[in-house]
């Protein structure tokens, strides 16, 4: 016992700790951003970031030093996102793309000319209202806007952090970004900046 | 010349273009063809709206706390930091005897707490033909004794997950690539009409690790393999499991919507140490 005690006094865990307070802990802004945005609610925001960072503890020596720590603890929570609240939820979202797709010919301005393509007119709208478009986004989609978009991941990051090709990486994006257009159009229709019948094919 | 597909304008609008020529390409495109050129508006607009109008929220000072908290008192933000056993016997109002009954309440709840991590011995509730457990640990004898062979020899994770999808794996199977570990191949199985992925890795020293995945709706929903609850909960829970026996160590941990079970004849902290925060 009293070799056990010596080993719990001669351990390495404040020097773990240190590291992990300087490594990861300043992290924790994105990693919360991230959580708002892929829960879509503040309550289970805290909780998945308080998961992933007791993961992260948990794990800490696992961690390739030198590496990005940031990524890793994305990673994390990503897949405590998909373990913790998608665990009910047996099959990933499915998303009828063509009728996305339909709606946004449906929509898609016939000149580059066209109102619709002016930001301003999307200016007036409220941080709420983009945060529960992008929220509405098939889990997949919302992914690649976030860390395209707002934490500046390369394709090749992405594709590395979701586990699929640079292709698929693009192509989402590229959905994604049609699909957040048809949505922020008609916010900005409701709100009257866009005169929703005029303008289309 | 190749046909330009539309989502091209989306690297374009996010730098990805580092071909000059393609570059050009694309904006010629853009400048001819109408449809490219709102296209590229749009993923433009969105590109910005979003980047400049999402707001950056500070984590609430309660937040921060609460998560700092949990990960325990000795890591602290700011000042000095000090272990938490240093900082509490630096309090006059501890003797040492108060010292000693404290130390021994918290060996006795740690050794304690590890008998009960030890009691949890999911093995011994796997049984049946199509259990996961008890396949991957037979497969890994098999692999073994040469009896089964890869159908695909390759070190590249791509080319393995590509063999999965074109030989039917209908779910997303994961193939990581891992530090000190070399991928060797793969082998896709079939039960109930289904196939299954199942990859090989060779360590430093030539040990072998198996790797066997499974989505989990084919055990919760389809029940083509089981697996006892308890296991299915406790991963869920974000654990991992490993057990030893026969030489051989078996090890359950989930990797997105998979489950996944390794097998390996290496060093069962090595294997616990690269395959349970896959």
């Amino acid at each position: 016992m009293f070799a056990f005690l010596f080993a719990l006094f001669k351990s390495d865990e404040p020097k773990a700790n240190a590291e992990f307070e300087r490594e990861a802990v300043p992290h924790m802004d994105a990693l919360y951003n991230f959580a708002i945005k892929m829960t879509g609610d503040s309550d289970d925001a805290s909780d998945l970031l308080q998961e992933t960072y007791l993961k992260a503890f948990r794990f800490w020596e696992n961690f390739e030093k030198g590496t990005n720590c940031k990524a890793w603890l994305f990673r994390i929570m990503k897949n405590t996102f998909i373990n913790t609240y998608r665990k009910n939820k047996k099959e990933p979202d499915k998303v009828d793309y063509e009728e996305i797709e339909n709606f946004y010919e449906n929509i898609k301005p016939s000149s580059t000319d066209s109102a619709h393509l002016e930001k301003d007119i999307y200016d007036n709208l409220l941080d709420d209202e983009l945060s529960s478009a992008i929220s509405s986004l098939p889990e997949d989609f919302r992914t690649v806007i976030l860390l395209c978009d707002i934490e500046g991941y390369t394709y090749e990051e992405i594709a590395d952090f979701v586990d699929v090709p640079v292709g698929t990486v693009r192509s989402r994006l590229h959905r994604a970004r049609k699909m957040l257009f048809t949505k922020l159009y008609d916010y900005a229709g409701d709100k009257g900046y866009v005169n929703k019948s005029k303008d289309k094919r | 010349m190749m046909e330009l597909r539309k989502d091209i304008v989306t690297a374009l609008v996010d730098g990805e273009i580092t071909d000059t020529t393609l570059k050009q390409e694309i904006l010629s495109k853009i400048e001819s063809d109408k449809d490219f050129a709102i296209e590229f508006k749009v993923q433009s607009l969105i590109k910005d709206i979003v980047k400049e109008k999402v707001e950056w929220k500070k984590t609430p000072d309660k937040v921060r706390a609460k998560v700092l908290k949990s990960i325990g008192s000795q890591t602290k933000v700011t000042g000095v930091s000090k272990s938490f056993l240093t900082d509490f016997f630096e309090k006059p109002a501890f003797s040492f005897a108060t010292a000693f009954v404290v130390i021994l309440a918290i060996v006795l709840i740690i050794l304690n707490r590890t008998e009960i991590v030890e009691k949890k011995n999911f093995a011994i509730e796997q049984s049946g033909n199509d259990n996961m457990f008890i396949q991957a640990k037979n497969n890994f004898n098999s692999i073994l004794s040469g009896k089964l062979a890869p159908q695909l020899t390759s070190a590249n994770s791509e080319e393995i997950k590509n063999f999965f999808s074109t030989k039917g794996v209908k779910y997303s199977a994961s193939v990581p690539n891992l530090k000190d570990w070399k991928l060797l191949g793969a082998v896709v199985s079939e039960d109930k009409g289904e196939k299954f992925a199942h990859h090989v890795y060779v360590g430093k020293n030539g040990e072998l690790a198996y790797l066997f995945q499974v989505d989990e709706s084919y055990i919760s929903t389809h029940a083509i393999v089981t697996l006892s609850d308890d296991l299915v909960k406790y991963l869920d829970a974000g654990n991992c499991y490993t057990s030893e026996a026969d030489g051989s160590v078996t090890l359950f941990t989930k990797l997105d919507n998979n489950i996944c079970a390794i097998v390996s004849n290496g060093n069962p902290r090595e294997i616990e140490k690269s395959f349970c925060s896959l």
